[in-house]
Formats: C-alpha cells, structure tokens, sequence
C-alpha cells in the first residue's frame, strides 16, 4: 500500500494551491485598494484594453464618416434637383407677375381713356432687318383695318400695313417707309415722322424757324384721328441745321423700345382723345383739380416709369 | 422654286414683292454661276453656296434699294449681316438632306462634274 508514502513537498504545493485562493478572497475582502499581487496583471491588462479600445473607435469612426458621405452625397444631390424646381418655379411666378403688373396697366389705360381700343399680342417680326415690321394676332376679324394705329401705355408704336383675316402686319414709327404727324410738345411745331433705324426716327419738314431743342417730347398731333392727339412719339436727341437749308434735321428717340414689344393697343376709333393739355389748364388757378386727360397722363406716367424698368 | 421662296417668305416681311423677286432672282442667277464654275457633290458645297449668297444678300438689297426705293437704305444692320453669314452656313447641314429627300422624290439627277449639266 502505498497511501502513506507521500513525499512533503507534494503536500506543501497542494496546500498552497488550496489556501492561496482563500487568502486572496480574505485579502480582497478586508482592503479597499487593488492588491499588490494583482497590480502588474491589472496594468498589463489595461494597458491592452487602452489600445484596443482607440483602435476600435478609429475604425469605427472611419467607417461611418464613409457611410456619412455616401448618404450625405444623395442627400445633396436630392436638394439640388429640388432647389433646380423651386429656381425653375420662381421664375415661371416671377413671369406671371410681371405680365399681371403689364396687363393691369393696359386695362387700367384702357378703362380711362375714351378711345375704343382692341388689345392685341406681337406674334413675329420682320424677316428682313432692314425693314421694321411687327406681326400681331388681330386681323380683319376682329375689326382690324388697314392704316389704324397701333400703341402701347409708353406711347405710338406704328400703324396697320396690312391687315389679313387674323392677323395684321404693323409699320413701326422707326421704319423709313412709315410717316406719323407729329408735333414738338412745347412749341406745337409741326412736321412728319419717319424712321432711321430701330433706335432713331427723323422728325421731317421742321421749318427753319421752329423752335426745336433737344430733350423737347413729340407728340402725335392727332389731326388725322388716326392717332390720338398729344400721344408720346419720341424724344429730341439731336438739332442739326444745315448753313443754307431751309428745313432742320432732328432726330428722335422713339417712345417706345420696338424690340421689347409684347402687349399692344388697336385704335379702333380715337373718339378725337386728347392727352395734350391745353393752355387754359396749363394756366389753372386750382392746380390740384384733377382732369380726365391729367389722370390719363398719370397711367400713362406710371405705366412708362414701369415700362422703362422692364426694358 | 426661286418664285415659290420669294412667295412664301414675302408674307413675312415688308419688303415690296417685286423688289424681292428681283433680289431673289439676282441671287439665283449668282449661286447657278457659281455652280457651274465649281461644283462639289456633297453638304460642303451646299454650305459654302449658303453662306456665300447670304453674304451677298445684304449687299445686293441695298444696291437695289439705291436704285429702287425712294427712301434707300440708311442704316446697315451689319451685325446682324455678320450673325447670319456665320450661321446660315452652320445651319444649312441640317437642312441638306431635306433637300436630298426632295431630289430623290423629284428623280433629279445630281450632276456629277462641273458641265455634264449641260449634256
């Protein structure tokens, strides 16, 4: 039997291995601080965990800043296309604003003027430059005829040349075919209109003697009833006078810009309509008593300022 | 074809009717010339005839209007007259196989040399 024949060092080692545990389990109980056995190991260990912990969360932020750009990319392309419509929408309201503000002034022009006027739209231009024509969508149908004038809020703008069934072809006052008689506003100097080009007209047959100056308005003279009296055809820009002429060259600015035309008016019957103001209301005591022709000249005034903006 | 042009365009211009014929038929006149001294069957030709008869279209017109019209010409839109030199030539390769198309259907012989025309 070989129960009792154990060597001491064995039992010394088994012992050991029994006991520590429990001391360790005492020791741990009774001090509040880490015990020294344990500190290395506990060291060692956080040390690693230290590392491994910014190693994860490097990673970790690396991915999702990835993910990030990915959904921040589809976002930003999302809210372009959006910003695109929106930009796109603004615009189309923009348009329709202005066109209300342009048509709002055409009837408030019409509604206070006596004239029977048709409103029309330009529809096409001269193919040829060298002629200045419009096309506008009212014809003999609509009770257009050949030699009626064509105006806008800003002033003449030309008359019928030649009138089809549902549309007519209109002479701009800057065409050198088209005569419009005319007169200088502040010195009633008489003469005939015709055009130089799109941005010059020439103001013809001025006697030698007419006080003409630059800046003076021309107005159309109305005595045709083709025109209504006193309707704005341009603005003097130039005087020229020959040394043994016995006319004067002057040249205009037409009222009107041909190239921005969209809305025009149809004089069907000028109802001999005046806009000129005569010298007995220049010459009124009651300067504040406001006259028909003077709230005509108003719309008129307000329509040019914002006809002017819009060119 | 030069008076189905001058018919069709002149309902979109001011221009008299017969001081257009008679620039169209001038311009006719000048592209035939130039045909028959130097034709090449292709769009090249065709553009180069287009932009050489829309360089000469202003000029003529004002000669005429000189000679014509009681009011001439006063201002030459010489932009514009630059615009469509460049442009007519660039635009005339659309417009090419148009006219091929209507070649083809009017069974007219392209010629093939300068002078077989005459053949």
């Amino acid at each position: 039997m070989n129960f009792f024949n154990f060597s001491l060092r064995k039992v010394i080692v088994f012992t050991a291995a029994i006991l520590i545990p429990f001391i360790l389990i005492k020791m741990h109980r009774t001090s509040k601080e880490t015990p020294l056995v344990l500190r290395p190991f506990t060291f060692t260990v956080g040390l690693i965990q230290n590392a491994y912990s910014s190693f994860s969360s490097g990673v970790r932020g690396t991915t999702s800043l990835y993910l990030n750009l990915v959904d921040i990319k589809r976002d930003n392309r999302s809210l372009m296309r959006k910003n695109a419509e929106l930009r796109a929408q603004l615009g189309t309201m923009t348009e329709l604003k202005l066109e209300n503000e342009r048509l709002n002034q055409l009837l408030e022009f019409k509604t206070q003027t006596k004239m029977q006027l048709l409103a029309g739209r330009v529809v096409g231009q001269d193919l040829i430059p060298e002629h200045s024509t419009i096309t506008i969508n009212r014809g003999t149908y609509h009770g257009v005829e050949q030699g009626m004038a064509v105006l806008t809020v800003s002033g003449a703008v030309g008359y019928i040349l030649q009138a089809e069934m549902l549309n007519s072809q209109v002479i701009l006052i800057t065409d050198r075919f088209s005569a419009v008689d005319a007169l200088v506003q502040r010195t009633r100097a008489r003469g005939i209109v015709s055009g130089i080009s799109s941005e010059a007209c020439k103001f013809n047959y001025l006697k030698r003697g007419d006080d003409v100056a630059i800046g003076d308005q021309v107005v159309t003279s109305g005595l045709d009833n083709i025109f209504p009296k006193g309707f704005p055809v341009g603005e003097v820009i130039k005087v020229e006078q020959s040394e043994y002429g016995v006319t004067k060259d002057v040249e205009l600015r037409p009222a009107v810009n041909p190239n921005n035309l969209e809305e025009i008016f149809i004089v069907l019957n000028a109802a001999q309509e005046d806009f000129l103001p005569s010298e007995e209301e220049s010459d009124s005591e009651t300067p504040n008593k406001e006259t028909e022709i003077d709230k005509s000249k108003k719309a008129l005034g307000q329509a040019s300022g914002s006809a002017n903006i819009e060119r | 074809m030069t008076y189905l042009i001058t018919l069709l365009v002149a309902s979109v211009t001011a221009m008299p009717l017969g001081m257009f014929l008679l620039l169209n038929i001038i311009l006719y006149a000048l592209s035939y010339t130039f045909k028959s001294k130097f034709y090449q069957p292709g769009p090249i030709f065709f553009a180069i005839i287009c932009g050489a008869m829309s360089v000469a279209f202003m000029p003529i017109h004002f000669i005429l209007s000189l000679i014509i019209e009681p009011t001439p010409i006063q201002d030459l839109e010489i932009i514009f007259w630059l615009l469509q030199s460049l442009l007519t030539p660039l635009l005339s390769f659309a417009v090419y196989p148009i006219f091929c198309i209507i070649d083809d259907l009017t069974n007219k012989e392209l010629p093939t040399e300068v002078g077989r025309q005459f053949e």
